[in-house]
């Protein structure tokens, strides 16, 4: 039997995703995790002296931090298995990726396990978000410097 | 079925409990510009509700938007400040479309005293000029 034969064949069995049922799910669920994100972040507005503009860091770091606690108690993964993509494309999914990356290397020891491994899949979303901020940047500069755009 | 149908009813209706488009409020201040303010603003299109307050010779006026103009907050936060600068002059005047700073103004709307007012207004603006 040629590679070529044996993929039809796997094709022929494997059953086929039902993509539209799970961008429905991802897109419910990511909604709802927006509308919990909204609601925090209105609630830091109407008791700590947060404004619209800097209410965003706070209130990402809470997400995140309840990420890591579901994660902890084995919640997140539940969210996860039922809305796929809407749990791991928001922030987070970052919380997620930390604290899971923590427990599965927890067994080789605190600093070359959860230390080394922390941030074995976060690592990347650091790496390409400060990289891309940088160019986002440059490319602001270059468009205020010329006078398309103000600060 | 039904019950589903009158949940959604109560959410529309409540939607619908009609408060004034602008409140204002002057402390120790005379003079009619809050009139001509609140006159520029009912007939702005684009704002759902505005909180004005005129604290000596200070003015703050915050606005909520429309929600489906918050992309344009910018532009039409900048051409609403710039109406309004043909009423009152540019140092005294505050224009903000955050949501933070109109929940404020409803707090001063309430504040009887002049002094507590004047330091509440200082705070907002403050608050205006923090960055991330």
């Amino acid at each position: 039997m040629q590679q070529s034969d044996y993929e039809k064949l796997e094709d022929h069995f494997t059953p086929k995703p039902p993509i539209f049922k799970n961008v429905i799910k991802a897109f419910v669920i990511g909604g709802l995790f927006s509308v919990v994100g909204q609601a925090i972040s209105i609630f830091y507005m109407m008791f700590f002296p947060f404004t619209e503009k800097t209410v965003g860091n706070p209130t990402v770091a809470t997400m995140i931090f309840i990420a890591m606690l579901l994660t902890g108690f084995g919640l997140y993964q539940k969210i996860g298995q039922f809305a796929g993509a809407g749990s791991a494309v928001p922030v987070t999914g970052f919380g997620n990726a930390v604290i899971s990356a923590a427990i599965e290397h927890k067994t080789e020891g605190v600093v070359l396990g959860v230390g080394g491994n922390l941030f074995k899949l976060a690592g990347s979303v650091i790496l390409f978000g400060v990289v891309s901020a940088f160019f986002v940047a440059l490319v602001k500069l270059a468009l205020v410097s010329i006078g398309v755009i103000s600060w | 079925m039904r019950q589903v149908l009158v949940l959604i009813m109560a959410v529309f209706l409540v939607g619908c409990n009609e408060e004034a488009k602008v409140e204002q409020k002057q402390v120790s201040h005379s003079g009619n510009e809050l009139a001509e303010i609140e006159q520029l603003l009912i007939k702005e299109k684009a704002i759902d509700k505005a909180a004005v307050i005129a604290v000596e010779d200070e003015f703050m006026v915050a606005i909520q938007l429309k929600p489906w103009l918050n992309y344009k907050k910018r532009s039409l936060e900048s051409d609403l400040k710039k109406k309004l600068e043909k009423i009152v002059p540019k140092e005294k005047l505050a224009v903000s479309t955050d949501f933070k700073l109109y929940h404020e103004s409803k707090k001063l709307l309430k504040q009887k005293d002049a002094k507590e007012a004047k330091k509440d207004l200082e705070k907002m603006k403050k608050l205006m000029e923090e960055e991330t």
